[in-house]
């Protein structure tokens, strides 16, 4: 860098200090949020992933691949990885087909502002700034408590085995909608109404104003979310841990939910930690060329607002 | 737009230091509302984890040691102490936390005492431990003394420092409403009809240790098959027989554990802790559903997974099997609709127990808990007896209920299995200087009087031997508490502590022990189930539930998790 330059970038720090120290006021927070809880969370367990610990001397030592080859072996003999294989697939495919597909619905009900469009918001909002769990007891009351009250049900949703994991589902569906409408809604906003208006007065109607104007401008916030949803899905614990604690049933795991009970449970002691470290890392490896892959795909051949 | 942009400027600003704010209140540097110093007085900070045995205990206990040490001079420039008792979270939350937390002198449970130490979370009190209570008042005695000889062992870490004391003594079992079984006669007589309304009864069966000389388990059910019994009389009498909680399931897996270790007995669950001795209980195989045992195997550090599948679980698997299958006709013996509903927790299992004869529902008779039951429903207590003072605490009549055993058995002594791994420390935050205050408090709380003094409070027992010589009648005592003092000093010494100085268990007891997930995990065809309610409530039997359990703690599992 020239001196000159150098001189013009302190002339204009001086020049503007209040600016900058409000800038950096603002910004270091995250910023040291995301080197302790990002790089310095997932370099450590990087590391971690090739090490051992000794429970006796609370010494790690390296242990080469070992970790590795735990999970592959691991992976061919219990039949968990199975279930959680099939339940975070049913998950995924949940929030990415019908809680987007409602939210999407119901955003665009709210930007035509239909009848009741403000209550409806409110309402759709709610869970979302509510502690989970809060509305999960709310939610289990329900299910299990008034439901079969109102109705002469012998079992609750959730108590009944054979419902538990749909009325899961349904929790999980309910609860998203709120940060998704909310974007929905602002990138719909988005759309110039000069467009729908012209639309309008050619005698567009609403499912192909929905469908050929609205949803290719917000196809762009779309993509967003389902890249957020797949890159979750060896996270998303259907909040099984605000249901259950660290007793859910093994029929309702998910990879999320494993992964958290596993380091909940053991936190006594980092002994455990390598290995799921080695878990981490192997499931950070399969879903980063799937979610590069699905995201250039749908830029590539999703539909265009022109 | 100025001063919009000024406005966002001070909103960003405000959320900015409101957000710093709340990471310092996190840090604990802010000193709690309402808190007031005293300066010419010593401050001791105690940590307790505010549940099922409440603080109520505790904060008398300070304020009596507060009266006791009011002119004490523990520092040049203090006379008398000041105690702050605050809530802690349980201590398997907290293990890598404590630091964040002020408390010098913590009560806890579910502690892994050995990690603790190794956390570097506790401080040695040998001294204090070993040392003569004559300061306290009781001159020749001291802390170690009071304590169980397992727990003298276990507590007594591997560098010969004690690094803590057991707290309170809890187990899970049934819990009987004695004024329902009074009023509706439910005890049994020596034909095995339930016609008695009283234990004392001479007429009343010998129960299950077969002794008529101890009136503790007269008139209850000795064997399954009179359980069972039992439970129909009551529902054709229009009782409900059981109730519990439908969202905690580790409740009746803790019961299973505990009835586990009643069957198995106390010579064999210390084979099970301290991997050394020979068990006899160890099941091979099965005739039908009648296990066939393997001959008597000795036990070792090697082949400790073979403890997973012994009779006494395989015979609770199967009594609680029963209890929630069975009906008459098609009635259960408890309400279908609270089975593992998320809608009904521990507390309202206890408020349909304690509300009996003021609920107008059915009475029930009995309830899966633990002995804190009474102490945590207090507030159930308190709110029903202000209409009806008949139906406090101090009045109600209940009972741990001493259990049956399999049908063919011999008589059989009830013992128990404590289940919470409790502890009594110092942390580090404790000074130096504070070190003769901490002496004379914990070993305050720990003369036989404030040992009394908890039981009075909370109805329950500490782990100390303080009980032999007490008059149950003459004690402040609920009716509750009386009951389980008496089966305390009936069982003796014979209580299951689930402790033990092997080095592979003391470093394993959440597998081993504490996490009732993992010790009741079992793979039956390919899938693993972790809580025997549900897999019975889906058509699993226990002969099935214990040979996935033994398939699942196999081995390779013991090499993998515990050995290596």
């Amino acid at each position: 860098m020239g001196k000159a330059k150098e001189k013009k970038i302190a002339r204009t720090i001086r020049r503007n200090w209040k600016d900058w120290v409000f800038y950096a006021v603002i910004v270091c927070i995250p910023v040291v949020q995301f080197c302790i809880m990002y790089l310095g969370v997932n370099f450590n367990s990087l590391i971690m992933s090739f090490q051992t610990y000794d429970v006796n001397t609370g010494v790690f030592s390296w242990n080469g691949f070992h970790n590795y080859i735990d999970f592959f072996e691991m992976l061919g003999t219990d039949r968990l990885w199975l279930t959680m294989l099939g339940n975070s697939t049913i998950a995924f495919l949940v929030a990415q087909f019908i809680t987007k597909t409602l939210a999407i619905f119901f955003s665009y009900y709210m930007f035509k502002k239909y009848f009741g469009y403000k209550v409806l918001r409110i309402i759709l909002f709610i869970p979302s700034i509510i502690s989970t769990l809060v509305t999960v007891v709310v939610f289990a009351r329900f299910v299990d408590g008034a439901l079969p009250a109102l109705f002469g049900m012998e079992r609750g949703g959730l108590s009944n085995p054979d419902t538990t994991f749909f009325y899961i589902l349904f929790y999980n569906v309910w609860i998203a909608f709120g940060p998704s409408l909310l974007v929905y809604s602002s990138a719909m906003n988005d759309v110039p109404p000069a467009v729908t208006e012209a639309a309008k007065l050619d005698g567009c109607g609403s499912f192909r104003e929905f469908w050929n104007i609205i949803f290719p401008n917000i196809w762009s916030t779309y993509v967003v979310f389902t890249v957020a949803t797949l890159a979750t899905y060896f996270g998303n614990n259907l909040n099984l841990y605000s249901f259950y604690g660290p007793n859910a049933d093994t029929k309702l795991y998910t990879f999320g939910y494993w992964l958290f009970r596993e380091t909940e449970l053991n936190k006594a002691t980092m002994d455990n930690y390598p290995f799921l470290s080695a878990v981490g890392v192997c499931f950070t490896m399969i879903l980063v060329p799937i979610v590069m892959l699905i995201r250039k795909c749908m830029l590539k051949f999703g539909p265009r607002p022109d | 737009m100025l001063l919009k942009k000024k406005v966002q400027k001070s909103v960003a600003c405000l959320l900015s230091v409101s957000c710093f704010a709340a990471c310092l209140t996190g840090c604990n540097l802010f000193i709690e509302e309402g808190e007031q110093v005293d300066a010419t007085k010593m401050q001791l900070y105690v940590g307790n984890f505010n549940q099922g045995f409440g603080k109520e205990w505790l904060e008398n206990a300070a304020e009596r040691f507060t009266e006791w040490a009011k002119d004490k001079h523990y520092s040049d420039d203090t006379t008398g102490v000041q105690i702050f008792v605050d809530d802690m979270q349980i201590g398997s939350a907290v293990v890598n936390s404590l630091d964040n937390n002020r408390a010098e002198v913590v009560f806890n449970e579910s502690v892994d005492y050995y990690t603790w130490i190794r956390n570097g979370n506790l401080v040695d009190i040998t001294d204090i431990v070993k040392g003569d209570m004559g300061t306290v008042g009781e001159s020749g005695e001291s802390i170690y003394g009071k304590m169980y000889p397992s727990a003298q062992e276990f507590y007594e870490y591997t560098d010969g420092k004690i690094y803590g004391i057991p707290f309170h003594e809890s187990t899970y079992g049934i819990i009987y409403d004695i004024d329902v079984f009074e009023d509706n006669a439910l005890f049994m007589d020596t034909n095995g009809n339930f016609t008695l309304r009283s234990q004392t009864d001479p007429n009343a069966s010998a129960g299950p240790d077969g002794d008529a000389s101890t009136a503790i388990d007269n008139g209850l059910p000795a064997t399954f098959s009179e359980f069972y019994a039992l439970c129909n009389t009551m529902l054709a009498r229009g009782l409900q027989p059981l109730t519990w909680t439908g969202k905690n399931n580790n409740y009746t897996s803790r019961f299973i554990q505990s009835m586990a270790a009643y069957l198995d007995g106390y010579e064999e669950n210390r084979v099970k802790y301290d991997l050394e001795g020979n068990s006899e209980h160890i099941i091979a195989s099965f005739d039908g559903n009648t296990p066939v045992l393997r001959e008597s195997t000795p036990i070792t550090d090697q082949n400790g997974y073979l403890m997973t599948g012994t009779t006494g679980m395989y015979y609770a698997l199967e009594f609680f099997y029963n209890l929630i299958t069975r009906t008459v006709e098609g009635d259960h013996y408890y309400n279908e609709s609270n089975l593992m509903s998320q809608a009904y927790d521990h507390m309202n299992a206890q408020d349909d127990f304690v509300r009996n004869g003021v609920s107008g529902k059915a009475d029930t008779a009995m309830l899966i808990d633990g002995v804190w039951f009474l102490n945590e429903a207090k507030g159930t207590f308190d709110s029903i007896s202000v209409s009806d003072p008949s139906k406090s605490a101090s009045v109600r009549k209940f009972g741990l209920m001493p259990l049956p055993h399999p049908d063919g058995w011999g008589n059989t002594k009830f013992t128990y299995l404590e289940t919470n791994q409790t502890i009594c420390g110092v942390t580090k935050k404790a000074t130096e200087e504070k070190m003769d205050l901490i002496k004379d408090f914990i070993q305050f709380l720990h003369t036989d009087s404030e040992l009394q003094a908890f039981t009075e409070t909370t109805s329950t027992l500490r782990a100390f031997d303080y009980l032999s010589d007490y008059d149950v009648e003459n004690g402040n005592l609920t009716p509750f508490a009386k009951q389980l003092v008496s089966l305390k000093q009936y069982i003796g010494d014979d209580v299951v502590y689930p402790i033990s100085t092997n080095n592979y268990y003391a470093s394993n007891t959440t597998e081993l022990f504490a996490s009732d997930t993992m010790v009741f995990s079992s793979t039956i065809n390919g899938r693993t189930w972790n809580e025997p309610i549900r897999a019975f409530d889906s058509g699993v039997s226990a002969r099935d539930y214990i040979l996935g359990m033994q398939e699942y703690h196999d081995e390779s599992w013991w090499n993998g998790n515990i050995l290596s």
